[in-house]
C-alpha cells in the first residue's frame, strides 16, 4: 500500500516536472505544425532540431513571403478599373488609410505603410495558426517583443523628426516652464522613459502575445477533448476556432490602433489645435 | 505553509480576482456602448469598433494575470 502510495506520489511529480519543462520549452501547448512533425519523424536529425528552434522565424517569414508576392502580383498589372487581386488589395489600403488619416490628420499618411503593414502582418500570423501544419508565430514571446520594439523605435523616431531633438528632449523632461519643473526634471524623465521605452513596447507585446498564445493553447485543449471522446465537443471545437478568427482579426487592429495613438501622442499637438479651429470656422 | 502551496492557492485566486474586475469593467463598457447605439443607431458600426478595442484593452489585463500564472505554474 504505502509503496504503491510512493509511486503515484511519484508519477504525479513526474507529470508535474513535464508541464514544468514543457512550459520553460513553450511546446506541447499548441497543435503540431510541420516543424514539429519532422522533428518528431526525424529526432536525431540536426536540421530537424535546427528547424524547430527557428519555427517561429520561419513561419512568419512564410507570411512575410505571401505578403509580398500578393503585393507585387496586384501591382504589376496597374490598371484605372481594379479587378481580382488589385481590387481586393486596393479595397484593403483604402480602408487603412482612412482609419490611420482619420486619427493623424491629413499629414499623417506617411504613417500608413508602416502601420498597414504591422496589421496585415500581424493578422496573417495570427491566422497561419488556424491553418493545419501551420503556427501562430505570434504565439511566443520573441516574435511580438520585435514588433513591439521596431513600433516604439519608429514612434520615438517620429517623435525625434516632427518635433525636432530639442523639442523632443524637452517634452520628454516634462515641459519645465519654473523653478518647481526645473527641480522636477529627474523625476519627469524617469517617469517619462520608463513609460515611453519599458511599459509601452511590453505592454503591446505581451497583449498579443498572451491572447493569440491562449487562443492556440485553447484550440489545443479541445482537440484533445475532441480525441478524448471520440468527436463529441465537436461544436466547441468550431465554437473556439471562429473565436480565434474574430479575435486575431480585433488582436491585430488593437496593435496597430495603439501605434497609431502612439504616433498621435507624440506629434505636436499645434497642427491639431489649428485643425480644429478650422474645423469650427466652417 | 511552504511557497509551493502559496502559490497553489493564489495562481487560481488570482485569476479569479482579475476575471471578475475585468468582467465588471467589460460590462460596463458594453451597457455604454448599447446605450449609444440605442441613441445614434446610424453610427453603431463606428461604436462597434471603438467599443472591441476598448474590450481588448480591458481583456488584456486579464491575459497579463495568465501569462504571469502560466509562467509561476512551473515553480509549483
Amino acid at each position: 500500500m504505502k509503496e504503491q502510495h510512493a509511486t503515484v506520489v511519484e508519477n504525479v511529480h513526474g507529470a508535474v516536472d513535464q508541464v514544468a519543462h514543457a512550459a520553460e520549452h513553450g511546446e506541447a501547448h499548441e497543435l503540431p505544425n510541420l516543424v514539429t512533425v519532422l522533428n518528431g519523424l526525424f529526432p536525431e536529425a540536426g536540421w530537424a532540431h535546427f528547424l524547430h528552434q527557428w519555427e517561429n522565424v520561419i513561419f512568419s517569414l512564410i507570411a512575410a513571403l505571401l505578403i509580398c508576392i500578393v503585393a507585387i502580383r496586384a501591382a504589376r498589372k496597374e490598371s484605372v478599373i481594379p479587378r481580382g487581386i488589385q481590387n481586393f488589395c486596393e479595397f484593403f489600403v483604402e480602408g487603412i488609410n482612412s482609419f490611420v488619416t482619420g486619427i493623424l490628420g491629413p499629414q499623417g499618411r506617411e504613417h500608413v505603410p508602416f502601420l498597414g503593414t504591422l496589421f496585415i502582418y500581424i493578422l496573417l500570423m495570427n491566422w497561419s495558426g488556424l491553418i493545419p501544419f501551420m503556427k501562430s508565430s505570434t504565439a511566443s514571446w520573441s516574435t511580438t517583443i520585435a514588433l513591439a520594439l521596431a513600433t516604439t523605435v519608429y514612434v520615438q523616431w517620429t517623435g525625434i523628426r516632427a518635433q525636432g531633438l530639442g523639442h523632443y528632449l524637452k517634452h520628454m523632461a516634462g515641459n519645465p516652464s519654473n523653478l518647481f519643473g526645473l527641480a522636477l526634471i529627474p523625476l519627469m524623465l524617469v517617469i517619462n522613459l520608463t513609460i515611453e521605452f519599458l511599459a509601452v513596447p511590453l505592454s503591446l507585446s505581451l497583449r498579443l502575445f498572451a491572447n493569440i498564445s491562449s487562443e492556440d493553447r485553447l484550440l489545443f485543449k479541445f482537440a484533445e477533448l475532441n480525441v478524448l471522446f471520440k468527436g463529441a465537443p465537436f461544436f466547441f471545437q468550431l465554437f473556439a476556432n471562429i473565436l480565434a478568427l474574430a479575435f486575431s482579426v480585433v488582436q491585430a487592429f488593437v496593435f496597430m490602433l495603439l501605434s497609431t495613438v502612439y504616433i498621435s501622442l507624440i506629434l505636436p499637438h499645434e497642427e491639431h489645435a489649428h485643425e480644429e479651429h478650422v474645423a469650427h470656422a466652417h | 505553509m511552504d511557497s509551493h502551496s502559496v502559490l497553489a492557492f493564489a495562481l487560481p485566486l488570482g485569476l479569479a480576482i482579475t476575471a471578475v474586475a475585468s468582467a465588471f469593467a467589460l460590462g460596463k463598457a458594453v451597457a455604454a456602448a448599447m446605450d449609444a447605439t440605442a441613441r445614434q443607431p446610424e453610427a453603431s458600426t463606428k461604436i462597434l469598433v471603438n467599443m472591441m478595442a476598448g474590450c481588448a484593452l480591458i481583456e488584456a489585463l486579464t491575459l497579463y494575470a495568465l501569462v504571469f500564472g502560466f509562467s509561476l505554474m512551473g515553480k509549483i
